[in-house]
């Protein structure tokens, strides 16, 4: 994490305000476990239906599962499908 | 929904390879390339589905990201309609040709019907409007339908209104006929009422005018019965000439004739005889274009029937204007052949009968009495017929000047 993002988070955590607005830091979303949106990313980094590695800037976020699919994917969203078992923050 | 949308919408299916896919769907992402049904394959390898419009721009984006793509196959109707004009292109293009022409032609006018017209035939109005440029084949845009229907009224003063509706290849043209014009009364020009006829005059009524004769006077044809010179007496003792009178006179003169009819038949006629020689031939007409299968074609000794039916084609109630002639040429000769008298006699008292009731038509008249008297003579026969009537044997004749007094 940059010294910078670190500012922002800290702040945001000190004015209760939202991170993700204030900090650009992802914000993911998991529906059950079949389901998971994430917004902003900065792209995919490695992809298999066990396994992806997504981009959040300060941070990868590994998703894990199986049939894992990514069904859609903007500049600022990605939606996955299949079978989530777990959620990795990785520094 | 959107399977459907994607379907229409036609869509690649394409398999990249490449040391780092992901950058491809990266890229993708950034550039807001839509893609689908992402299946991986191995560690280099995948499999996506990206809309038809965006597979040019995909080229780019796998050149950036070095990764190589193979198209899998193409679905959706937008692709099938892309291979249909690749592969297909002369179908595709007589499929254009045949609606353009439709379209085109469709301006065409084909047929012009006429409505409103109860006295007035159909014919004569086709025709003036023929003269103005609505016709079958004419091109219906270019056709000023408010100026030609008040060009066409011209030519028709029997019609009062004229609308004309293109509808496609159809022209409603739409009629209202115009009251007659009563027949005013000229009463600037003198006239006298003279007998038409022989006569003796049963009733005399002058309306204006003088009588010359009373009931019961024999009158000769062209004898002035009323005359409209009226001669102004002076007062007895009076110096002063009044002159005369000149009016137009109107009265009616009925009167007893006898009127003497004959009509005259050789007792031999000439009768054709068929020979059995027979052609027939065929001729189309489309539009104004005149197709004859006939030709000039003849009997050879030059005596013949020409029996020409023409049949204008109707589909489904609507007449088009296509039109079928059948021309037969019957071959005869002319006998010469005895008539029989009785015959004779009876069809010339019937052509005189009938020569009697038209005289007496324009007259008022009826027949009192008709008597027949036959005659041959040099190898005709003459059959005369004497009819007393009664009619009405005035007839205005015009006479040079004006109407007033005169001195």
């Amino acid at each position: 994490m940059g010294e910078k993002d670190g500012l922002l988070l800290r702040a945001s955590r000190l004015f209760d305000l939202p991170a993700d607005a204030l900090a650009g830091a992802p914000r993911v979303e998991v529906v059950g476990d079949g389901e998971l949106r994430m917004g902003p990313h900065r792209g995919i980094l490695a992809y298999g239906p066990e396994e992806i590695h997504i981009s959040g800037g300060s941070m990868v976020i590994l998703v894990r599962g199986a049939g894992l699919e990514l069904r859609a994917m903007t500049p600022e969203e990605l939606l996955i499908t299949g079978t989530i078992t777990a959620v990795e923050f990785m520094r | 929904m959107k399977k459907l949308i994607n379907l229409l919408r036609g869509y690649v299916e394409i398999e990249a390879i490449g040391a780092f896919p992901e950058r491809l769907l990266n890229l993708c992402a950034q550039n807001r390339l839509q893609f689908w049904k992402l299946c991986w394959i191995d560690a280099t390898s995948f499999t996506f589905r990206i809309a038809l419009s965006d597979r040019k721009r995909l080229d780019e984006l796998a050149q950036r990201s070095m990764c190589r793509l193979t198209e899998r196959g193409r679905r959706g109707a937008a692709a099938v309609a892309q291979g249909i004009l690749q592969r297909r292109w002369g179908f595709v293009a007589g499929v254009v040709f045949c609606f353009v022409a439709v379209s085109f032609l469709s301006q065409f006018l084909l047929v012009i019907e006429v409505t409103g017209n109860e006295t007035t035939p159909t014919a004569v109005i086709l025709s003036q409007l023929q003269r103005v440029g609505v016709r079958p084949g004419a091109y219906g845009p270019s056709i000023p339908e408010k100026e030609a229907a008040n060009a066409a009224l011209l030519g028709l003063p029997e019609l009062s209104y004229m609308a004309i509706n293109i509808y496609g290849t159809r022209a409603e043209v739409v009629v209202h006929e115009a009251e007659k014009k009563p027949k005013l009364l000229d009463e600037s020009t003198p006239a006298d009422i003279v007998a038409e006829v022989d006569g003796i005059i049963e009733d005399i009524q002058a309306e204006a005018g003088r009588p010359m004769f009373q009931d019961g006077d024999i009158v000769a044809k062209g004898e002035v019965l009323i005359t409209g010179d009226l001669d102004l007496k002076e007062p007895e003792g009076g110096t002063v000439d009044l002159g005369h009178l000149i009016v137009r006179a109107v009265g009616s003169v009925t009167a007893r004739t006898w009127r003497t009819l004959e009509e005259t038949i050789p007792l031999t006629c000439q009768v054709k005889a068929y020979t059995g020689e027979e052609r027939t031939g065929y001729g189309v007409k489309i539009l104004w274009f005149d197709v004859d299968f006939f030709q000039n074609s003849s009997i050879s000794d030059g005596r013949y029937d020409k029996i020409t039916k023409t049949e204008q084609l109707v589909l489904f109630g609507r007449a088009f204007p296509v039109w079928l002639t059948t021309t037969t040429l019957r071959g005869y000769t002319l006998e010469e052949r005895p008539l029989d008298q009785e015959q004779a006699s009876v069809r010339l008292e019937q052509a005189l009968a009938a020569r009697l009731d038209g005289l007496l038509e324009a007259n008022q008249g009826e027949v009192l009495r008709a008597d027949f008297t036959a005659k041959e003579e040099d190898g005709r026969l003459t059959v005369t017929l004497l009819a007393e009537c009664r009619e009405k044997i005035g007839r205005t004749i015009e006479r040079p000047g004006e109407t007033g007094r005169h001195f």
